[in-house]
């Protein structure tokens, strides 16, 4: 029998490695590498190695499901139909578009999720958002503000040209495990690491300096680097004047972030600020990388404004082995974003409140009207739902009952919604909520176009069909948009990146037929441009082709610790595990290597209140409690405990403190108390 | 059937796999092991062939004999106390082994640790010069 | 000719793991070791010149083939005294015994493909090569300063 190999991405990171899905007698009987990848030269990372145990594992969502007391029914699909017909196009006649809301998925393609889009504005809804709101938001805002674009400024494969590496609030040892390849041989190349992070964590073992900060000290941190940089004269001071404009405003705002006075905040020794400092501004080319641990914060875009500020006073951008690197977690959530899955954005970054942006869809999508103004993000739809302003939520691929933080107040706000659909690939914490299950196709079951963090868009082919009735998402969504009245005729995935192509000025030239291979990176302004792997190589797309300098001040912590809630309680990630983990958690070679949700506590902080390794303990915040095993360890401060949020029960102790911008919850940050369990 | 000289037997896995039959028992718990050679008309001499101590061979089917039945109680690791094989085995691959044979300075004394506490003492030899690398940047 | 590692790449990951059990019908033969927080370091075969487990096999299924040591499962009775035989607990007993065939049958081993930090390698003076330029470059850098 001749085995064929699909060419896939993985539907794990935003690494956007790709594999091919070996298939046999119509089955996916196993993995191939590809050794030529430019991101990923073949390697491929536990998860992506476990892919497959996701396909044919027996809760697959197979067959459309309705609400039938405790449990659910089995419906057809015509059935599962009338009744979204009916009651949310009834609640849409009844309450207006305002109702309801659309959470796309960043697990989708970038077809799925501009069609997405498309048929909540045409439907008159403002309200279409997705899980860029809980991860880069603040990059999202941020970095389209002050460098007018926000992604990976270079390669991922550039990093091996660096001379500086600085990362900073990211584990990419463990999220995006590809990257160290090429950070190792910047490192072989004479590169200098600088890891900031409050853990010590696998990443931290590559770090010639490790800046082992206060959870959400950031800002403190890179105004004092950028205090030393500036008084030592280490600025590209013709870099500033050519391309920037704001540094005056930036000197005067920096003159009260001495190192010392950084040092006080962010518990670093002012000497390593300096050291770093330095490093990173003499160096001929420095790179930043950063995730979650800058923008999980109520200071999420003062944190990655921060970051660019410093790129930015120090001319490192535009050229190889530079760069600002927000690294994204899902393998298309740069593409759902640049689909204009936002609330705040249409495709390509428009925004939803200029009438240009209007006026230009309402022709493109030949419609009279279309909702104008920010919509309401993910994290504001469940302040909806509970207070009743929203009415009917439908959700791609999400799981917002596991991954928004303040999961009790989540779900009791998700259960006072009047109707919920749900299209996912498992019944997941939120699917257990809903009164009507979609099934949907998993990324080997479909196909169509995923950009990975370094603005990479690459074609993913279908290798075998989804189980039982499961469609792929694209179909699911033209079907009920049609039952809501719209004509949304895809027949394909080429055919919605078509017209993404017309409307999505990034995206013009990375046509269906330019995408066998290893894709383009946007831009890609025409079928004959060979696409920008570095930004910002001839000035910035804003006004006079300068970047915006943007001073910001540091502000603490939400929630700060008190005499009953004593520790900080930030969260992250292991690299077993992806997310809220529906997908890992129902891996057997995933599971057998983290089967439990734990928590990291310091060594001395356990003993004093008596607790031993392994042993299962209580952690409680103003939100709720959780247990866990204890992991005690010395790769945390004192005061300071770490839990993954791959397990449900990490996001019950978070809080819903949101930037007032980015409006990203500030899950790195809460404080909690810690008890044994008897 | 089977006849065990038992001053011979190692108690290890090879005659109850080989067996086509199933007429050879093998009880394994946390600290013992039992084999039981039942009474057996089959043609075969698998397990006489593959014995590594040549401690099997077949004599006529007779009704009367005794089963033959080995017990051993398995070694304790030298580091973690674990009980891990028979000590037969473990002084039949003693006795196997060049005497001068060069793993490190303990000679063949790795032989009476447990698989799981070898790998740990690898690992740590091997990560030794990178771990004092690292805790040395970071106290 | 063993794998080799590069313990400065090694970031603890455990895709060597996953992968050599995936490709070899969920029996791995790598085992990912954790010294504390400070380091991790894969574990598999070495492919001794002076092969124990060569030694206690005594049905010849473990042999020498140049520099590999090989095994044919089709010799093995799984008496498990190669288990006991091998120093560095890398040779492992499910019934039969398994440890790497260096993935024997693919041009490259599984391993070495699918590391994320190009940490494993057949070139045994690759690692020491590699720490070899990293000082010489950091010398060169304190000689030459940045770009000021």
């Amino acid at each position: 029998m001749p085995k064929v190999l699909v060419p896939t991405i993985c539907p794990y990171c935003g690494a956007g490695c790709g594999l091919f899905v070996a298939v046999e007698k119509e089955q996916a009987t196993g993995i191939e590498y590809m050794p030529e990848h430019p991101a990923s030269e073949g390697a491929l990372c536990s998860k992506g190695n476990a892919a497959l145990e996701v396909l044919y594992h027996e809760d697959r969502l197979q067959h459309p499901l309705k609400r039938k007391g405790d449990g659910w029914a089995r419906i057809s699909w015509d059935e599962a139909l009338d009744i979204i017909e009916s009651n949310l196009g009834g609640i849409l006649r009844k309450y207006g578009p305002g109702s309801v809301g659309f959470l796309a998925s960043s697990k989708c393609t970038n077809e799925e999720n501009y069609l997405i889009e498309k048929m909540a504005r045409c439907l008159g809804s403002k309200n279409v958002d997705n899980c860029a709101r809980l991860c880069h938001a603040p990059s999202v805002v941020g970095l389209n503000r002050t460098l007018g674009a926000a992604g990976m400024t270079n390669p991922i494969a550039d990093l091996a040209n660096s001379k500086c590496i600085f990362i900073i609030g990211s584990n990419l040892a463990e999220n995006h495990p590809i990257l160290t390849r090429w950070i190792h041989a910047a490192k072989d190349a004479g590169a200098v690491v600088i890891v900031a992070d409050p853990r010590m964590t696998h990443t931290a073992w590559m770090a010639d300096i490790f800046l082992q900060l206060k959870p959400g000290t950031d800002v403190a941190l890179l105004n004092g680097m950028a205090n030393v940089i500036i008084k030592e004269g280490l600025t590209d001071n013709e870099y500033i004047t050519k391309w920037t404009r704001g540094y005056e405003d930036l000197v005067r705002v920096i003159k009260d972030y001495s190192p010392e006075k950084a040092a006080e905040i962010t518990g670093i020794s002012a000497g390593d600020i300096i050291r770093a400092a330095r490093a990173y501004a003499i160096s001929p080319a420095s790179a930043i990388l950063y995730s979650m641990g800058i923008t999980q914060h109520t200071t999420g875009t003062d944190n990655v404004q921060a970051i660019s500020n410093m790129a930015l006073i120090t001319g490192h951008l535009g050229k190889p082995g530079t760069g600002v690197m927000p690294l994204r977690g899902q393998n298309n959530v740069q593409g759902a974003c640049d689909m204009g899955a936002l609330a705040e954005f249409y495709p390509g970054y428009k925004r939803a409140d200029d009438p240009q942006t209007i006026k230009f869809f309402a022709e493109a999508w030949g419609v009279d009207s279309l909702p104008a103004g920010r919509g309401l993000t993910a994290t504001e739809m469940i302040d909806a739902a509970a207070s009743g302003e929203i009415k009917a939520m439908y959700i791609i691929g999400e799981d917002p009952a596991n991954s928004d933080p303040r999961s009790n107040y989540t779900r009791d706000s998700l259960e006072k919604l009047d109707f919920l659909v749900i299209q996912d690939i498992f019944i997941t914490a939120t699917a257990q909520l809903a009164d009507v299950l979609l099934p949907a196709a998993a990324w080997a079951e479909k196909e169509g176009s995923y950009t990975s963090t370094e603005r990479r868009v690459q074609w993913s082919c279908k290798a075998i069909e989804p189980p039982g009735e499961a469609k792929p998402d694209l179909e699911i969504v033209c079907s009920v948009a049609g039952r809501l009245g719209l004509k949304l005729d895809y027949p394909d995935a080429a055919s919605a990146l078509a017209e993404i192509n017309r409307f999505v000025p990034q995206y013009s030239g990375i046509t269906r037929e330019r995408l066998n291979g290893f894709g383009l990176v946007w831009p890609c302004p025409s079928s004959d441009h060979p696409g920008t792997p570095i930004l910002h190589a001839q000035g910035f797309k804003l006004k006079d082709s300068k970047a915006i300098i943007m001073p910001v001040h540091y502000k603490p912590a939400a929630e700060d610790v008190s005499r009953e809630y004593p520790f900080i309680l930030t969260t992250g990630r292991v690299t077993v595990h992806h997310n809220a983990g529906s997908m890992t958690r129902r891996s057997p070679s995933l599971m057998e290597r983290e089967p439990d949700l734990f928590v990291e506590i310091n060594t001395a902080d356990a003993s004093k209140l008596g607790i031993a390794d392994g042993e299962e303990v209580m952690i409680s915040t103003q939100r709720g409690k959780t247990t866990a095993l204890a992991r005690l360890t010395d790769r945390v401060k004192l005061g300071v405990v770490f839990m993954p949020f791959h397990f449900p029960g990490t996001n019950v102790l978070t809080a819903d403190f949101t930037d007032p911008e980015a409006r990203i919850p500030e899950f790195k940050v809460s404080a909690c108390k810690i008890s044994r369990r008897d | 059937m089977i006849k065990v000289d038992l001053s011979k037997c190692v108690g290890c896995n090879s005659c109850s796999n080989v067996c086509p039959s199933q007429n050879i028992m093998r009880e394994d718990t946390a600290d013992g092991k039992r084999i039981h050679w039942k009474r057996c008309k089959e043609e075969c001499d698998l397990c006489v062939e593959f014995c590594p101590a040549k401690a099997l061979m077949l004599v006529p089917f007779d009704e009367a004999s005794e089963e033959p039945d080995a017990s051993f109680d398995l070694v304790a690791c030298k580091v973690c106390g674990a009980r891990y094989a028979t000590e037969p085995m473990l002084k039949r691959i003693e006795s196997v082994l060049p005497v001068n044979l060069q793993k490190d300075s303990t000679g063949l004394s790795w032989i009476w640790v447990c698989p799981i506490c070898r790998r740990n003492i690898e690992a740590e030899r091997a990560t030794k010069q990178m771990v004092l690398g690292r805790s040395r940047k970071n106290p | 000719m063993p794998v080799y590692i590069d313990i400065s790449r090694c970031i603890g990951c455990r895709s060597c793991e996953v992968a050599c059990k995936r490709v070899h019908g969920g029996k791995g033969h790598v085992n990912v070791h954790f010294a504390g927080d400070q380091a991790s370091v894969p574990l598999f075969c070495h492919h001794c010149e002076e092969a124990t487990c060569t030694m206690a096999c005594y049905t010849g299924a473990l042999s020498k083939d140049g520099e590999r040591t090989a095994f044919a499962v089709e010799k093995c009775t799984g008496c498990g005294l190669c288990r006991l035989a091998c120093p560095f607990g890398v040779v492992w007993t499910d019934k039969l015994a398994h440890k790497c065939d260096l993935c024997i049958g693919n041009e490259v081993p599984t391993c070495i493909t699918t590391c994320p930090a190009n940490a494993l390698s057949t070139d045994f003076d690759l690692a020491s090569r590699r720490a070899r330029t990293r000082a010489a470059m950091a010398v060169a850098h304190r000689a030459h300063g940045g770009r000021r």
